[in-house]
């Protein structure tokens, strides 16, 4: 009996954190009525860039670092709270992922950071949560070995609304 | 009879290499079901200048236009998941590219375009946009010369 109930303990856990990488969150969301997710590959980025010739270089390398951006989008009031929740149980309550930094936007908007290493010390997610009050935005970006300094100048060199924000990371 | 086999066997070659965006669409439009229009940029500017509501910027992007083919169909077949299927295999190549994915209210759209020619151009002369909304399959090629710049436009105009 005792090894049946291990059994299902390790099962729950296992299903529990098994929606861990920003990917597996985004296709929770894919279609789901009352949201809206864009997703941009590396390619469109690599293309996207307005940065100067000597920057350049730099913006490619950023580019290079990472697989794509996936946007979620909830505009609809009665989704914004419980994406919100949904958020807050998945990120800043969880030991997988770390936070970064929060900050209170000059519009009263809540802005949230939160990063998750691989086991070699890599990070492999990168989190950015906007939430304007009526709108909640989730950036989710993945990559082999993400440079919290290379990930401002994607800021710098596109013009996405929501990834302006990453140029307030300290 | 060797020389005609081989001759047969490169005709069939080229044609299964034929990736073109243009002749892709006309493949599918030749399909009972699917309906199929190109309009050139000309007339797409003309129709653009009557309408009296376009900004000068988005006139600049519509210049680049040299044609647009779109392909519809009704009858809930699966035209447009075998466009994607090709497409995908196609993006394996490099041949397209995936660009974007956007979906809401029970709508997708998907954006693929095709570079230039030359890598250092960095440039693209197809997009492709697959639409499926509700009962709804629409396939839009549009056919130009776009640049970086008239890109990051196109995009911003989605992201907004």
């Amino acid at each position: 009996m005792k090894k049946i109930i291990g059994l299902f303990i390790l099962i729950a856990a296992f299903t529990i954190g098994k929606a861990q990488t920003t990917t597996e969150v985004f296709n929770m969301y894919e279609g789901k009525k009352g949201y809206t997710t864009i997703s941009i590959s590396q390619y469109a980025f690599e293309l996207m860039s307005d940065v100067l010739e000597e920057d350049e270089q730099e913006f490619q390398e950023a580019v290079k670092m990472i697989e794509g951006i996936k946007i979620i989008i909830a505009e609809d009031k009665a989704k914004v709270s419980s994406f919100n929740q949904f958020i807050q149980q998945k990120f800043a309550s969880n030991s997988i992922y770390k936070p970064l930094m929060h900050l209170n936007g000059e519009d009263g908007e809540q802005i949230d950071f939160f990063f998750r290493k691989a086991k070699n010390g890599n990070i492999k997610n990168f989190v950015l949560h906007l939430d304007e009050g009526d709108t909640s935005m989730l950036i989710l970006i993945e990559g082999d070995n993400i440079d919290l300094k290379k990930l401002k100048q994607l800021a710098e060199g596109t013009d996405i609304k929501g990834l302006n924000n990453l140029k307030k990371i300290k | 009879m060797k020389q005609f086999i081989t001759f047969c066997l490169l005709v069939f070659s080229m044609t299964a290499f034929s990736q073109t965006g243009k002749e892709i669409f006309k493949r599918y439009q030749a399909k009972k079901e699917i309906k199929g229009v190109a309009v050139s940029g000309f007339m797409i500017r003309t129709a653009a200048k009557l309408s009296g509501d376009v900004s000068k910027e988005d006139m600049q992007l519509l210049k680049k236009i040299k044609k647009i083919r779109v392909l519809h169909d009704e009858s809930n077949g699966t035209f447009l998941e075998d466009l994607k299927k090709e497409l995908t295999i196609l993006s394996k190549k490099e041949i397209y590219r995936d660009m974007a994915q956007i979906k809401e209210d029970g709508a997708v759209i998907t954006v693929y375009a095709h570079p230039k020619g030359k890598k250092s151009e960095k440039g693209i002369d197809e997009f492709i946009f697959l639409i499926k909304d509700r009962g709804d399959q629409i396939a839009a090629l549009v056919q130009g010369d776009f640049s970086v710049n008239n890109m990051k436009k196109l995009l911003k105009q989605v992201n907004n």
